[in-house]
């Protein structure tokens, strides 16, 4: 998934995010529904006396809404791409940046390379002072192709 | 040049990149979801073997009337064990291997969703069946109440029963994490495009089941919890003497019990449907109606359970509903017969070793489903309830239903999984042999079960002799025709005729698109989903 923002009329920014194929809400009410049916099963046999089933499903329904949560925070991980006046910045992180690079936009290049494979993505990175950075590798191949048409606009 | 993985690193934080670790140590803290597949595929085998020794045992014993071979105490622990091992410890576990090894290459995710988690899952199994095992050992013995552990029978128990409980509250974490693990990734981590309803049965089978087992284990964890607070805490929630009810412990295991019996047939269903497709070179008859056939077998299975117990008495109500609910549930399962057959129609069938272990299936557990009707119908269970009529019913469809359907899995899937043909002679071999000696085995004790035998019982009346021999001759034929089953295995494993990815010219699906053996690493990227990678 790539979004697009403009900045500034020579600045743009662009967010890069791996495929999730289902939403943080739906992963909530995914969470909801299953809790909503443990927790009725376990309260209905509480209700008859047999209560020991009621720890066993709160902390199976905790457990649930524990592990969706961090495979969509794994998901969420995002590459942040912004091209400035002088300079492209490249941030990976969640919510906040936990790595960031900057590198002069007139010494930066743009490479990309994708074999006639249908089930080959390609390999898409940018270059500058002897180091390489890779983009878009959370991305498919027809996305990759996008991203890298939109960056050559601004990256030689 | 200097290369930055920060972008790796974005997408994948859980694993080495560049391949196995080296030694044993891969095996210990792998987070690959091939790796932890083919874990739990050996643990399975392995298993297979114990739980199958323990049958020969039981078998042996019933050879002839009389207490000729073991003791009683110990044919009562066998019976018991045997149940727990085939259940817990083979048929779940293989299935669990199999979602592991293919859910994410079905679906184009480089991993299970959480992939240390599927670890943990893993490890805590062989140390469950340690301690479960273990309780032979002791001085008390092991469980011999039979799997279901009804109090106030299984009260009597020696202190080994502690141990019993500790192992199965493990098992029973183990499989909720695996559940969870599988829940997640097929709903975060599905191929761009890919929708629910374009997702392969096996991975709509499998998120079922993953449903099932998050409703009911915790109800199993507390049953058991409450027996262990009867047998060593005072408490009185299934001992009549304090005011409780012992047959409420029955109302709750089978509230756990019978969803357990799809948790172990559903996934059969999905491997199943791969094969007929395949092997017919025709797409999946009904795709939608498969899907929606499975989620009410799940649905009906939670309101069926009191069909285990219409001779504990309850009223005709009871007895009526819980009956036509029970066969409600012929009707999607008809829906699925129904489907595999029509995809099978007017194909252009081949039969390989996978399409003949698949074929036995649907016939045989047809005959396991119809016995289960007969069951269902609660004058004529009172009278089949607790022989070997019921034993018969639910071999049939656990034995060439479920085992049947982990081999043909085996069979299809071990090309992608070595890259190495398996020997197809042996492999059609090994299933004649193994289906003759199958009905020579489980056929026979229909009759003797609507004759009157009574199950879980060493000696028995001389008018049983003859159809007990023969089953028992079966027992030995079936068993020892899965060393074959084994030597297949490890033939394919050193070496053979080299796989190529598609492996079946009828293949359709993402796995089918990745070399063989599949790369250590796949989907690292989201593959495109085209026509010919959907397999409905």
């Amino acid at each position: 998934m790539i979004r697009e923002q403009a900045l500034a009329p020579d600045a743009v920014r662009f967010v890069v995010q791996g495929n999730q194929s289902m939403s943080w809400k739906a992963n909530l009410w995914l969470a909801g529904a299953l809790g909503l049916i443990v927790m009725g099963i376990a309260l209905a046999l509480a209700s008859q006396g047999f209560w020991l089933v009621v720890p066993f499903a709160g902390a199976e329904a905790i457990l649930v809404l524990y592990c969706l949560y961090l495979t969509v925070k794994k998901l969420a991980r995002k590459e942040v791409i912004t091209v400035a006046d002088d300079s492209v910045k490249l941030e990976w992180g969640e919510t906040q940046p936990d790595k960031v690079v900057a590198l002069p936009r007139h010494w930066s290049r743009l490479r990309y390379h994708c074999p006639d494979n249908e089930f080959e993505v390609g390999v898409l990175e940018v270059a500058a002072h002897g180091k390489r950075y890779a983009l878009g590798m959370a991305l498919g191949r027809e996305e990759k192709r996008t991203l890298y048409n939109k960056l050559k606009v601004w990256l030689p | 040049m200097s290369y930055s993985d920060a972008g790796h690193d974005a997408h994948h934080g859980d694993h080495d990149h560049h391949g196995p670790a080296p030694g044993l140590m891969r095996w210990v803290t792998t987070t690959n979801h091939k790796d932890i597949g083919t874990l739990y595929l050996w643990f399975s085998l392995i298993m297979f073997f114990i739980g199958g020794g323990m049958a020969l045992i039981i078998r042996a014993e019933l050879w002839s009337p009389g207490i000729s071979v073991v003791d009683p105490m110990f044919f009562n622990s066998m019976t018991t064990m045997h149940a727990i091992v085939m259940i817990f410890g083979v048929v779940m576990p293989a299935f669990v291997g199999l979602a592991n090894w293919m859910i994410p290459m079905m679906l184009g995710a480089p991993d299970m969703a959480l992939p240390r988690l599927n670890n943990w899952s893993f490890w805590i199994m062989p140390f469950a069946f340690t301690i479960m095992l273990s309780t032979l050992f002791m001085d008390s013995g092991g469980p011999a109440g039979g799997w279901t552990m009804y109090p106030p029978l299984v009260l009597q128990m020696g202190d080994s029963f502690a141990f019993v409980i500790f192992a199965i509250h493990f098992l029973g974490i183990s499989s909720v994490m695996g559940s969870i693990n599988i829940v997640a990734t097929i709903f975060n981590m599905r191929a761009p495009g890919m929708t629910l309803m374009q997702m392969p049965m096996f991975v709509w089978t499998w998120l079922i089941t993953a449903f099932l087992l998050i409703a009911t284990i915790p109800v199993f964890a507390g049953a058991v919890t409450m027996l262990l607070t009867d047998r060593f805490f005072e408490t009185s929630f299934f001992s009549a003497a304090g005011g409780g009810d012992p047959v409420m412990y029955q109302h709750i295991f089978w509230f756990f019990g019978h969803p357990e019996v799809y948790i172990l047939i559903l996934p059969a269903f999905g491997i199943i449907s791969h094969i007929l497709p395949t092997f017919s070179r025709k797409q999946l008859f009904g795709y939608d109606s498969m899907v929606y056939a499975t989620a009410s077998i799940a649905f009906l299975s939670f309101i069926v359970w009191a069909h285990h117990m219409f001779t504990t008495g309850m009223p005709l109500a009871g007895e009526l509903f819980f009956m036509f609910s029970t066969m409600m549930i012929s009707v999607p399962t008809g829906v699925k017969v129904f489907n595999w057959v029509s995809t099978m129609w007017r194909g252009s069938m081949t039969f390989e070793t996978p399409m003949l272990f698949a074929i036995g299936f649907v016939i045989m557990f047809t005959i396991g489903g119809l016995s289960g009707l007969m069951l269902a119908i609660t004058p004529a269970d009172i009278q089949y309830h607790d022989t070997y009529f019921v034993v018969a019913h639910f071999h049939y469809v656990l034995v060439p239903g479920a085992i049947y359907s982990i081999m043909a899995a085996t069979y299809f899937w071990i090309p992608k999984w070595t890259g190495n043909m398996y020997d197809e002679k042996l492999g059609k071999l090994h299933f004649w042999i193994s289906t003759i000696f199958v009905n020579v085995l489980f056929f026979p004790m229909h009759f003797v079960g609507l004759a009157g035998m009574p199950r879980r019982i060493p000696d028995y009346s001389l008018q049983f002799a003859d159809w007990n021999m023969i089953a028992t001759i079966g027992a030995f034929g079936f068993g020892f025709s899965q060393l074959m089953f084994v030597y297949i295995i490890f033939k394919c494993i050193k070496g053979g005729e080299k796989a190529t990815g598609e492996v079946w010219e009828g293949a359709r699906g993402l796995e089918w698109t990745v070399d063989s053996p599949a790369p250590y690493h796949t989907f690292e990227e989201s593959p495109t989903i085209t026509p010919s990678t959907i397999t409905r």
